[in-house]
């Protein structure tokens, strides 16, 4: 072909479907063996699929699972195909996932158009929710997959034209059925898919819309439509009832096949209609921002649209609608499920972003309102860290809070990106940068945009979560360090971590004391590591301050995340320690610290305090509604066994301002050594109300819950008479 | 210029008839402060001089004019005006047991007892707040208002006298306390129905009305004396008026109503117009306050400085209350008089900046700054900021900026300035910098940056919180509101003019929405500016899919397509509505059927009474709301489907305002408790005493006539010794009944405790009776 009429690369028709391809690839399937094995979150669910794989062992028991078991089965052939590792466990949950992502991709191609069946594959790969799932061995995309697959199919079946595909259609969603029941039961599995279609047949009825374009009434397609609409819809309520028959009946702690959900003890406490709002709301990030409008944008009908798109949208309406309130009805008595329709969502964003290049009018108001969507829900990231969690929708993980300022330098990285590009491509269409994008690539700009925003998090975010959360980072460090055949043990660690980090022979202890014996017992080789759960630090640290002369805090070789530290009994001449105690127990007062003169209880003296900023250093004066830190020293004199809580007052009139600390969580009262200097750091921001001037400090200990007036005595020192302790007096600048 | 003449006889009659009503509705509602009208009788005789005097004033205005022809030129009976019957319905709802059951602790009682010590101490300018001091936590109009129902309605608010009836009856002063409520409420609801049915059609704004005022939120705040409805309402009237003003036409102007009078010196003519309006409700706002700091430094004609005392007038004696004590100014220099020609300059500035403004947008615009300023006085800085906000974005979405130079920005602040200012002058003036410090940094903006007395410890106070708080809100209307919503965006943002109605109510809810999210002190209430927006939406979306459904459909080539897209909202709506339904019944870490009342109240897990169980009424209305929402898919049952549902949920509202609130008030108020001190005391030598209370009610029912001793120990034993040495035969005392064993152990030495008030009356608080040993 001569080249004048070759078309170029960047206008071939393979390019997208290939960039696509690569996207989806990138968050589902690439680097599934990166991040190490998940405690606690994925080692049940690992361990079971091992025994599985094995078929050495007890098989385990529905109620082990605790859920369908098609997804262990999954994970099971990985372990069997290719041995036994985080990433091979991965394996077979990816390919769901992208199943997941085909069937998005065939609905959207039958229901709308190509463009738009590549951007919902994008989107779909790109929700967090979506590809976390996928690559954690502890969720639901066995469930999403399937029932994307069941919900694709048997839409075809019924409002797609042609009869073979029809019929493949309706076998595959049948089948699809099947699956979707090993995997969650007859009410998510089987009722959800089929009733939506069943509904959106019904409604097609009820409005007096064909369901085939060019139908006329009583042809006998038709006919075949309406029996397998109607056979989907009955199929559908039975299932329904069914499903919540035996959820309502099941005995708690039990997992009924038929529902493949354990049935709670009791019901969740704090359950309401939101929390699903709520999950999605976090989950999607920052796709999320723009979901409500799009749901919205949706409805609209462009010019060039056939009917099957009208139906295609009809259909997700109802999905997600179902969806809701299937996944509301199982957490009144099991639990709170991930989400289970999340292509419908990207199905609907895609829909909604297409229309964008084929007439749907553009609209200022919608883009600022989801940048405003958006603004408010990366706030709550920032807020609170522990949000990041979200799409995992597990009770079972701790935020490691050493991983705070990273996870708020990307989300604002993140949220930047979609909304400020997203936001302008949404709103005004010949204005700025936004001219430079063609009308009828918009939604495609847009949808990269999203995709960047969420390579933050897939390339970024969690993988660093994961190494926080993870041993695997610890078994690395230990790997490093380590000089021969140096030994390892672990401490609240489950020993299956072990297993797939590639640590060899580990010894599991049982509690603080047994590790310091094991740390400290003697025998070669004479240094020894220990892998432990960070709450279980405090405990081996106070064992190992008692039996030093000179007290001093267990040498924390690997301290970057809190959820799992690396320690050992000796550090080497050209290492140091890293604990995280070190900032709170400490040799002794600071000596620019200002000294204090007090005791509480004959047990607990007050030694000192001072003011610093953040990065702890020293301040003459504080500043009325900037943050600051008032680090309290207390010396302990006598054992203290726990029930306190301490606080500070800044007196102002007519109110003073007040903050405690009810839990010592990080190093609890139980663990203070006499001799101990511990250091009590408040972050304030003290009200507007304080002007510049001095005001009176003072220090007490409350007992437990703190909410009375019941304090230990001041035994020493300047009190007030109400059990406060007089520092001294703060000073607030202007 | 349009001018109607008018013979100054035809309103003679009319005249007499809103006098004679308005006569009546006092009349009745004084007999019911008193307790002379039986409860049941009350509840009839209210409502009913009510609408009279609403008819009286129709009869009035179509004799003037206003209300003599319809938006199409036309005479148009009262029976057929939807104003009316929003009016109605607000009557029928808010009125039959507005007074007939007690405050709620603590916010009712705790602005209560403000208002009456306002009366009491003779000061309305510096708030006191029962033995706690100076009350610096809210501004001052629903403390006026309150005042002002009080002394109009004949409430006695000397201590002792507050549940003192005509002859032995016993008062029920909560009429008084909640009208300012029910009134502003009515107004609110009527100002945007108008602004909605001038730009959306008149069955939009009554369909938004209806809805408005059948969400819980609304209809059980337009029960509560708390600073909300002032400030939403307030809010609500502003945005009608703002929606008025955009659709009025470019350089219309009013009509002016020439009155002509015979006299005896012969004809006289006066001309009257909406300007006129205007002018008359800025100066009854404004023009009292500025009379009162005059007064404040002249008795007779006697000038003097002005003086004022802390301490609860007749009280100061007993325990536990602050010492009566004259206090000085801290700014002595700003005398009230001063201040007074201060705003004096400012009011006549600003009046004659507009007062020979004619066009009827800027007239409309003016009154919205009026209501704005009214919302201001009743909660702060969001009664102008929130619609200067909404009118703003909108017009900037709409790209019509320009209208901006309308909006009379400038006489609008300064009759702001006029309203607002001058009670937080006069605080400045006596309290100094500790006021400010109080209200202003730490109670507003506080609020917004930090978490003050908020209760929300164990819940997620994330972006959802506000969703969770409207779902109940919302309800029976929840699931209807989400697809009204998610149908907006659909469409453009307005229309060939420029304008359309539902993108500034969307505005409006997202700004409030993001707005109260944003702020770190969060209260279940505080969301409640995002209900009317909400509701309106509703209404006109009902209104536009029940015309769809009767085939005028505008866009009738897509006509299938929007069957099927409503038919999947509806299947949404019956969703979110049945999850909502749940939680109004199922129990959690909530009360399912607390939920309601958690929209409005402080501590939202005191405890339920076991002999309250409203589950089945909220498990019917789930399953109908489910049902109808459901029934909306098909489109020839749509029209019948949105007059049942309007009719369910009117029922719904009236279960909560005559059932639900009624049952409950007697276990989250005092009134009773206290009702069976006065009913069981032999003489006032028997005195109440509160333990370890502040709850609130224990100080408004009383006129603030008890002791109060937050602790025990010595002080009260020594205060009951006083009391038996004084030759009383038995006092009493008002707790928690978890405290009923540490006080006998107290008491133990000194008298004998005998509860008097069971559960079944009021679960959280017993009276007990102490007869010396």
């Amino acid at each position: 072909m001569p080249p004048e009429n070759r078309t170029p690369l960047w206008r071939s028709a393979w390019l997208a479907p290939a960039l696509a391809a690569a996207v989806v690839a990138y968050f589902l399937l690439i680097g599934l063996g990166d991040a190490g094995l998940w405690d606690p979150v994925e080692v049940h669910a690992a361990e079971i699929s091992r025994r599985l794989a094995a078929a050495t062992e007890p098989l385990p028991t529905r109620d082990e699972l605790g859920a369908g078991e098609l997804p262990f089965d999954s994970i099971a052939l990985g372990f069997r195909l290719f041995g036994i590792s985080a990433g091979a466990g991965r394996t077979g949950l990816a390919v769901w996932a992208t199943l997941g992502v085909v069937a998005v991709v065939v609905w959207l191609s039958r229901f709308a158009d190509r463009r738009a069946a590549l951007y919902g594959g994008v989107i779909l790969a790109s929700l967090p929710l979506y590809f976390l799932q996928a690559r954690t061995m502890a969720g639901d995309i066995a469930t999403m997959a399937t029932g994307a697959i069941a919900f694709a199919a048997l839409s075809i079946a019924v409002f797609d034209d042609g009869g073979r595909r029809r019929v493949l259609a309706l076998v595959l969603g049948v089948a699809a059925l099947g699956l979707g029941v090993l995997a969650r039961g007859v009410l998510v599995g089987i009722a959800l898919p089929a009733l939506t279609v069943g509904i959106a047949w019904a409604l097609t009825r009820i409005a007096g819309v064909p369901i085939f374009e060019g139908d006329s009434d009583r042809r006998p397609r038709d006919r075949t439509r309406d029996l397998a609409g109607g056979a989907l819809l009955v199929i559908g309520v039975g299932a329904l009832g069914l499903g919540s028959y035996v959820l309502f009946t099941s005995l708690p702690g039990t997992t009924p096949f038929l529902l493949g959900i354990r049935v709670a003890q009791a019901a969740p406490r704090a359950l309401s209609f939101d929390l699903l709002i709520a999950q999605l709301g976090h989950a999607l990030f920052p796709w999320s921002a723009f979901v409500p409008f799009a749901f919205g944008r949706a409805l609209f009908r462009p010019a060039t649209a056939s009917l099957r798109e009208s139906h295609g949208r009809l259909l997700l309406v109802v999905a997600t609608a179902l969806a809701f309130g299937i996944l509301s009805l199982v957490a009144s008595r099991a639990t709170v499920l991930p989400f289970v329709a999340p292509a419908a969502i990207s199905a609907i964003v895609a829909l909604a972003l297409r229309d964008l290049e084929r007439g749907a009018p553009p609209s200022f108001t919608m883009a600022v309102a989801t940048v405003g969507m958006g603004v408010l829900l990366a706030r709550d990231f920032l807020r609170a860290p522990e949000t990041g969690l979200a799409p995992f929708v597990t009770e079972n993980a701790v935020f490691p809070h050493t991983f705070d300022l990273t996870a708020h330098t990307l989300v604002i990285t993140s949220a930047v990106l979609f909304l400020g590009v997203a936001g302008t491509l949404m709103a005004i269409p010949t204005t700025g940068f936004a001219a430079l994008v063609s009308p009828s690539r918009r939604g495609g700009a847009i949808v990269l945009a999203g995709v960047l925003a969420a390579l933050v998090f897939r390339a970024a975010y969690y993988p660093r979560l994961a190494e926080q959360l993870s041993p695997k980072g610890v078994f690395d460090s230990y790997a490093r360090h380590r000089r021969g055949a140096e030994p390892l043990a672990l401490l609240g660690v489950n020993e299956s971590t072990a297993l797939y980090g590639n640590v060899g022979a580990v010894t599991t202890l049982a509690g603080a004391a047994a590790a310091d014996t094991w740390l400290f017992g003697g025998g070669a080789p004479a240094r020894k590591w220990l892998a432990l759960r960070g709450d279980e630090l405090p405990a081996v640290n106070a064992l190992f301050r008692a039996r030093s002369p000179s007290p001093r805090n267990l040498p924390v070789l690997d301290g970057r995340s809190s959820a799992v530290l690396l320690a050992s009994n000796e550090l080497a001449t050209d290492e140091q320690s890293a604990s995280p105690l070190d900032a709170i127990v400490l040799a002794g007062r600071p000596s620019a610290a200002r000294p204090a003169e007090g005791e509480f209880g004959n047990a607990l003296a007050a030694v000192g305090w001072e003011v610093t900023g953040a990065h702890g250093e020293r301040l003459t004066a504080a500043k009325a509604r900037k943050p600051f830190h008032l680090r309290v020293y207390l010396g302990v004199r006598a054992k203290v066994h726990g029930g306190y809580c301490t606080f500070v007052h800044i007196d102002h009139t007519p109110t003073r301002f007040s903050a405690e600390h009810t839990e010592w969580a990080a190093y609890p009262m139980i663990y203070w050594n006499v001799g101990d200097v511990l250091a009590d750091d408040y972050e304030i921001t003290l009200p507007a109300p304080f002007r510049a001037g001095s005001y009176s400090l003072y220090f007490g200990i409350g007992e437990l819950p703190c909410t009375g007036d019941g304090r230990m005595k001041v035994t020493r020192g300047a009190s007030d008479g109400h059990d406060r302790l007089l520092l001294g007096s703060i000073t607030v600048g202007s | 210029m349009s001018v109607v003449h008018v013979d100054g006889r035809r309103l003679a009659r009319p005249g007499a008839c809103v006098v004679l009503a308005l006569a009546l509705f006092i009349l009745a509602l004084r007999l019911a402060v008193a307790g002379i009208l039986p409860m049941v009788v009350a509840a009839v005789a209210v409502p009913a001089t009510f609408l009279a005097l609403v008819v009286a004033l129709f009869r009035a205005g179509a004799a003037l004019g206003p209300y003599a022809l319809d938006e199409t030129g036309t005479p148009r009976p009262l029976h057929a005006r939807h104003g009316f019957w929003v009016v109605v319905t607000s009557a029928v709802l808010g009125l039959p047991m507005l007074g007939n059951f007690g405050l709620l602790d603590p916010w009712e009682t705790h602005y209560a007892e403000v208002a009456r010590e306002m009366l009491s101490r003779g000061d309305l300018i510096s708030t006191w707040w029962a033995q706690e001091g100076w009350f610096f936590s809210k501004p001052v109009l629903d403390f006026w208002i309150q005042a002002l129902a009080m002394a109009s309605l004949g409430v006695h608010t000397a201590p002792g006298s507050v549940l003192q009836g005509w002859s032995g009856h016993v008062a029920h002063p909560e009429w008084a306390v909640r009208l300012p409520s029910f009134l502003l409420a009515t107004f609110g609801a009527y100002m945007l129905y108008k602004g909605v049915a001038r730009t959306a059609g008149r069955r939009a704004g009554l369909f938004g009305a209806l809805v408005l005022q059948t969400m819980p939120q609304w209809f059980l705040l337009s029960h509560q004396s708390i600073t909300d409805m002032p400030l939403v309402a307030s809010l609500s009237a502003a945005m009608g008026l703002v929606l008025l003003g955009m659709a009025a036409p470019e350089g219309e102007v009013v009509t002016v109503y020439q009155v002509s009078f015979n006299t005896r010196a012969g004809t006289r003519t006066v001309r009257l117009h909406a300007m006129h309006l205007v002018l008359v409700a800025f100066a009854a706002i404004t023009l009292p306050q500025v009379a009162y700091l005059v007064g404040r430094n002249l008795t007779g004609l006697h000038p003097h400085v002005d003086a004022f005392f802390a301490g609860s007038t007749g009280n100061c004696d007993l325990p536990g209350q602050a010492a009566c004590a004259a206090q000085a100014y801290v700014h002595p220099a700003l005398q009230p008089a001063l201040q007074a020609v201060l705003w004096c300059v400012v009011f006549a500035t600003a009046t004659f900046l507009v007062h020979a403004e004619r066009r009827r947008a800027r007239v409309l615009f003016l009154a919205a700054w009026l209501c704005a300023g009214v919302a201001t006085m009743g909660k702060g800085p969001a009664g102008v900021v929130l619609p200067g906000g909404v009118a703003f974005a909108y017009l900037l979405f709409t790209r019509r900026l320009r209208v901006l130079l309308s909006l009379e920005i400038l006489p609008g602040v300064l009759m702001v300035a006029a309203m607002v200012l001058p009670w937080y002058l006069a605080m400045y003036a006596r309290h100094g910098k500790l006021f400010i410090d109080e209200l202003v940094l730490k109670n507003m903006v506080g609020r917004t940056l930090e978490h003050i007395h908020d209760t929300n410890v164990g819940d997620d106070t994330s972006f959802r919180y506000y969703i969770w708080q409207l779902g109940y809100a919302f309800f029976p209307w929840s699931g209807l509101v989400a697809a009204a919503t998610l149908w907006w965006a659909r469409t453009r943002e307005h229309d060939e003019d420029g304008h359309d109605p539902s993108t500034f109510l969307v505005t409006w809810l997202f700004l409030a929405f993001a707005l109260f999210t944003t702020m770190l002190t969060k209260f279940h209430h505080y969301i409640f500016p995002a209900v009317p927006p909400a509701a309106m939406l509703t209404g006109l979306w009902l209104d536009r899919t029940t015309r769809r459904s009767e085939g005028a459909s505008p866009e009738a080539g897509a006509e299938g397509h929007d069957r099927l897209m409503l038919g999947g909202l509806a299947v949404l709506g019956a969703v979110l509505v049945a999850a909502v339904g749940r939680d109004l019944v199922a129990n959690g870490d909530y009360i399912g059927q607390a939920r309601l009342l958690g929209l409005f109240t402080y501590l939202y897990h005191r405890a339920w009474p076991e002999t309250v169980d409203v589950r089945a009424v909220f498990a019917a209305a789930t399953v109908v709301a489910t049902a109808l929402t459901l029934a909306l898919a098909v489109p020839r049952w749509r029209a019948r489907g949105t007059a049942l549902f309007i009719a369910g949920a009117l029922l719904f509202a009236l279960f909560g305002l005559d059932i639900y609130l009624v049952r409950l008030a007697p276990h989250w108020g005092q009134r009773e408790v206290v009702e069976a001190y006065y009913a069981n005391r032999a003489s006032e030598a028997e005195p109440l005493v509160a333990y370890q209370m502040n709850w609130k009610g224990e100080n408004f029912y009383t006129g603030n006539r008890i002791a109060i001793f937050l602790s025990g120990g010595a002080p009260l034993n020594a205060y009951v010794k006083r009391v038996i040495e004084g030759g009383a035969r038995a006092f009493y005392v008002v707790l928690e009944p978890s405290r009923l064993e540490s006080l006998r152990n107290e008491l133990r030495e000194q008298a004998t405790v005998v509860p008097l008030t069971k559960a079944s009356l009021n679960n959280k608080f017993v009276l007990v009776r102490a007869t010396p040993r």
